[in-house]
């Protein structure tokens, strides 16, 4: 019993994670990479190729760093259309707990609307997160790979998953 | 406006804005270009590794499937059952055991040549219903289409007009295929995205490279462009619809400080944090650090890096195609490699710091056509025509070579 009930305690923990992710990436997205470690990686792959261990897809960064160029980028440079995006992050399933790793699952979905467009569906489909704690005690994203049910987007991919 | 004279007033250098979106010239298209006297992309041969692995793709609009045969043969033929014209192929890419596919509306079963080979209950149960006698099963094959492949690029006709595949790409595409593939190549993912835009503005958009460094500005916001770059540029000797792109690795070891003064870098440029995904790393075996080749109708073969990739454009409709970027490296990759050209890909493709754009450019083409009859201005550079136009960025040669071999296939057969 105290086994599923430190699970459950680790559930609620990584839910709680999303819930934050989702706020950053949809209302403060500048702030994205603070959601990873500093050598935490972001992966985005069909499941089509991930099914077929095919490692390439749509964005592949390996540091934090990186992740700072891609949103510089995105808010200084890109020309992609004008939307706004809305995650919904299911509840996750944690799958590993060790020391202070824990490697969990949660299904996504990704809204996107466009300006004078109805919204449509932009990308459905699961994390695969790994997560470790900071001195502080709060999870940060070592590896976030993102396997989408799609294996087509709309017209381009820009801002984060 | 009608589809003939739409065509009649447009000329290489001044499209009318209506052979974008007017369905009837999307519908002479399937005809005179699709299965007109043109090859085009199935696949490449690492997608048919094998005998009986198939690739389900397009041809225009046209479902076709390319099968492995025997011996590294190759065929393709229309996904069509001959009884009600069903899929016969559902999945996108396989192994057909035996080499058999068998419809699963009624199981038709065929070879991997497309030849109808069994129909179930075709002589009917105890002397009662099935086929009538006269039907002769060898009489019946799903429609076959020449295939051929230069590097391991793999093309398809459905002419028997069509020159062979070299001769319709010309010496000089043949060349820059044959330059990417040294060595056996793996495919190593796929992406693709949707863009509501008719496939000519993507094919236009390949060819130009005037847009580079005005639309992607990737490389001036991070103070990376370099102006006067070492750049060469072709078009096919035949047609003039195929052209490559290619850039050469700066020469000497690169001097930061120099390197800052010769850029046209903005004042106020940003520093890219960590720059290794620009990293050049030996792999072909030559100081080519760019090529992007567009060959005629549908496919960009490209190494941008160590990014190399197919583009392969599916017309879905007048207003939509599908852009599919296959990725691959050579089988004899080191691990490290295949890392280094996943960092390599987050410059291309659907999210790509240098082509992200590109989708939102030829969908705001297709907004703006929209309404009254108009023509584009495809002039730069046409006065003294250089061909090709050095360094590139300062012409428009390659779109207009993509025009006048458009235009001539299209008007074949109006006495022009």
């Amino acid at each position: 019993m105290t086994g599923d009930r430190k699970m459950e305690g680790l559930a609620a923990a990584v839910d709680r994670f999303n819930t934050h992710y989702v706020y950053v990436v949809d209302n403060d997205v500048s702030n994205w990479p603070e959601c990873f470690a500093e050598d935490g990686g972001y992966h985005v792959l069909t499941k089509d190729s991930a099914s077929e261990d095919l490692p390439a897809g749509f964005l592949f960064f390996e540091r934090k760093p990186q992740l700072i160029d891609r949103i510089n980028a995105l808010l200084n440079a890109s020309i992609y259309p004008k939307a706004n995006l809305r995650h919904l992050i299911g509840a996750c399933k944690i799958h590993e707990a060790t020391g202070d790793r824990i490697k969990a699952t949660a299904p996504f979905v990704v809204y996107e609307s466009r300006e004078q467009e109805v919204p449509s569906v932009y990308a459905t489909g699961q994390y695969e997160d790994e997560f470790i704690r900071n001195e502080g005690g709060e999870l940060l994203l070592l590896s976030r790979r993102c396997v989408l049910d799609n294996d087509i987007v709309r017209t381009m991919m820009a801002l984060p998953l | 406006m009608s589809t003939i004279r739409t065509l009649e007033h447009s000329t290489p250098s001044s499209i009318d804005y209506r052979v974008y979106d007017d369905p009837e010239i999307f519908a002479l298209e399937q005809e005179r270009i699709f299965r007109g006297p043109v090859w085009s992309f199935l696949g490449l041969s690492s997608e048919v590794p094998e005998e009986n692995c198939y690739k389900s793709t397009f041809v225009g609009e046209t479902p076709v499937v390319l099968v492995g045969g025997k011996d590294g043969a190759l065929h393709a033929w229309v996904n069509r059952c001959v009884h009600k014209g069903a899929k016969v192929c559902r999945n996108a890419r396989g192994r057909a055991e035996g080499g058999a596919f068998v419809c699963v509306y009624h199981q038709w079963a065929y070879d991997a040549t497309g030849a109808l080979r069994s129909v179930p209950y075709r002589r009917g149960m105890v002397g009662k219903g099935g086929m009538p006698a006269s039907f002769d099963i060898k009489a019946h094959r799903m429609m076959p289409l020449r295939v051929d492949k230069v590097g391991d690029m793999i093309f398809a006709t459905f002419s028997d007009e069509a020159p062979d595949l070299r001769s319709f790409l010309g010496p000089a595409m043949c060349r820059a295929i044959e330059r990417i593939f040294v060595r056996p190549t793996k495919v190593i993912g796929r992406v693709a995205q949707r863009i509501e835009a008719n496939w000519k503005l993507y094919a236009e958009n390949s060819r130009d490279s005037y847009h580079g460094g005005l639309l992607h500005l990737f490389y001036t916001t991070f103070g990376l462009w370099r102006p006067a770059q070492d750049s060469k540029a072709e078009i096919d000797e035949v047609y003039g619809f195929h052209n490559s792109f290619q850039i050469r690795k700066p020469q000497q070891a690169e001097d930061p400080q120099k390197h800052k003064e010769e850029t046209a870098r903005p004042l106020d440029a940003m520093t890219l944090l960590d720059p290794t995904l620009l990293e050049l790393r030996q792999d072909i075996g030559d100081d080519i650090s760019l090529s992007i080749q567009s060959i005629f109708p549908s496919v960009v073969l490209q190494q941008i890096g160590q990014a190399l990739a197919v583009r392969h454009m599916i017309v879905r409709e007048p207003g939509a195609m599908d852009l599919v970027w296959t990725y691959f490296g050579f089988q004899d990759d080191e691990e490290d490699m295949t890392r280094h050209r996943l960092r390599a890909i987050n410059m291309v493709g659907p999210a790509g710091y240098v082509s992200v754009e590109d989708g939102e450019a030829v969908e705001i083409c297709t907004d703006g056509i929209k309404g009254p009859d108009g023509h584009s201005l495809i002039l730069m550079d046409i006065e003294k025509a250089e061909n090709p136009t050095v360094p590139m960025g300062l012409d428009e040669n390659a779109v207009r070579g993509f025009w006048k071999g458009y235009l001539k296939l299209m008007r074949a057969g109006e006495g022009q």
